[in-house]
């Protein structure tokens, strides 16, 4: 079996070994630590997960290294209004849907050997519906939003050569290029804008191994927050997550197999309340979890080259409890292609 | 709506891609006493550098079965065992135990492999003075009798050389 073909963007060579039923007993384990999907809530910082993961898998980049990913994504939340904002007497309590898609890309590029950097650059579609007791009013913005630039660093790992066992530290910044201050059909709103108009910074790892039929994912990151633009300052987040892949062609020894690699991941988030204008927007804010299954196609090419890669996967919330107040989220899809140079 | 849209990505994008590209012209190996050794391509010469690993399993059959034929090639190609990344104890060990039939060189911190772009083992630099070439993954004997007659291997039947430190 080609260790160019099996695995991953072709980095690794494990070995051949047919080691489904213990993939299955993982994946047993995994599913039952996060339940059956159901309703769940939304933070204000909404997504999770890890988006080296998304973009790169289990890959440390080598020396020269440029890797292009294009990811679409989509999600939906509703969530209680912004404090101050006016509610009908008598009515209900006034709520907002925000629906977002986004079209993300990462270019990373490996300078010198163990260091890897790496753009995040998005291109934003917001919607966002006020309902007030029986009127709703629609507003739409696009366009470009906050660059995340980041730098990553192999701090360990266990040989110099496709390694497969390694721990990464990595440093992010994200800026206020999305910024505005734009209304559409008269509201400005800041879960509206493309951008939050604050500089955030961030800290995190990563921890990867490779087995001979598996690869081992786990990370987290903690990001700093500052206040953005429209008197909006979103609360602090942590992110960890965990991640299994079972590339087919080695778990079952089948060379057919060797493009797909089935994965499931668990997203977990904690993130502070947002304030407004001052005050605590009780809304939001609070910890989630997300069962994420992915499929992961590489589509090889003649003489070994790298090919580019499909990602398609569904992060379902599976827990709400301790989320802050009215939040309620619905699962979040995304579809991405991939080249590495 | 504001919207800066930085040129220095593209810049980076273009600086990572012509280093990617970047031809070297000759590459430092070790030999097993932990001499360097200079390869390049001399003459007319096809220089066959055969990158694998110890800890690589699809590796060790693509070895038995270059080393089995390259010996069929004379003075037309070259062909070179390097290990990459292994350490020249482990290295030693192996070549004894499979009495590898190639000559090998080291590459201990993969700086050759890096270079040439490598990113899966074994991989294949078929190197002329003029053109550079690269494959990746093991092949049956039949693919490597078609390739190495490709390059010309088909007569003569002169050992396989190593170059000079």
């Amino acid at each position: 079996m080609s260790c160019a073909v099996a695995a991953p963007r072709g980095d690794v060579c494990p070995g051949v070994g047919v080691r489904l039923d213990l993939a299955f007993r993982l994946i047993s384990i995994l599913l039952a630590l996060a339940g059956l999907p159901g309703p769940a809530s939304a933070c204000s910082v909404c997504l999770a997960g890890d988006p080296s993961y998304s973009s790169q898998g289990s890959t440390a980049q080598a020396q020269g290294d440029v890797a292009l990913y294009l990811e679409a994504r989509g999600w939906r939340k509703t969530s209680g209004q912004l404090p101050g904002e006016e509610e009908e007497e008598g009515g209900p309590p006034g709520k907002e849907r925000n629906e977002s898609q986004r079209l993300d890309l990462y270019a990373s590029w490996t300078p010198i050997d163990r260091l890897t950097l790496t753009l995040d650059l998005p291109w934003v579609f917001n919607t966002i519906t006020e309902v007030e007791g029986s009127t709703q009013q629609t507003s739409s913005l696009s366009g470009f939003g906050d660059l995340i630039a980041q730098v990553s660093g192999v701090l360990w790992r266990d040989r110099p050569v496709l390694p497969s066992t390694w721990v990464e530290a990595r440093a992010f910044v994200k800026l206020p290029t999305g910024a505005s201050r734009q209304s559409a059909g008269g509201v400005q709103d800041p879960h509206l804008q493309v951008g939050t108009g604050s500089t955030d910074w961030g800290l995190g790892g990563a921890v990867v191994h490779k087995t001979d039929w598996a690869l081992l994912y786990a990370s987290g990151s903690y990001r700093f927050n500052s206040k953005g633009s429209l008197h909006y300052e979103y609360g602090d987040v942590l992110l960890l997550n965990g991640a299994v892949g079972v590339p087919l062609g080695h778990a079952t020894g089948v060379p057919a197999l060797d493009a797909f690699t089935p994965g499931l991941e668990l997203n977990y988030r904690w993130s502070d309340f947002d304030q407004f204008r001052g005050a605590q927007y009780r809304d939001s804010g609070g910890t989630i979890l997300y069962v994420t299954p992915s499929l992961r196609i590489a589509i090889p090419l003649p003489g070994g080259r790298r090919g580019p890669w499909l990602r398609v996967a569904l992060q379902i919330p599976v827990s709400s409890r301790t989320l802050h107040g009215f939040q309620k989220e619905y699962p979040v899809w995304s579809v991405g292609i991939g080249h590495a140079f | 709506m504001r919207s800066e849209r930085a040129p220095w990505p593209a810049v980076l994008l273009l600086l990572g891609i012509a280093l990617h590209a970047a031809a070297e012209e000759e590459i430092r190996l070790f030999d097993a006493s932990g001499s360097e050794v200079i390869v390049r391509p001399e003459g007319d010469e096809t220089l066959l550098l055969h990158f694998w690993a110890t800890w690589c399993p699809s590796c060790v059959d693509d070895l038995a079965s270059l080393g089995e034929l390259a010996g069929r090639c004379g003075e037309r190609v070259r062909v070179l065992a390097v290990d990459a990344g292994d350490g020249a104890e482990v290295v030693d060990a192996f070549v004894r135990r499979h009495a590898v039939r190639l000559p090998v060189l080291r590459d201990p911190e993969g700086d050759a492999f890096r270079a040439l772009g490598g990113h899966a083992l074994p991989t294949n630099l078929y190197w002329t003075r003029e053109t550079r070439e690269r494959d990746a993954g093991p092949k049956s004997s039949e693919e490597w009798e078609a390739r190495l007659a490709a390059l010309g291997c088909s007569v003569g039947g002169g050992e396989p050389r190593v170059s000079s430190p």
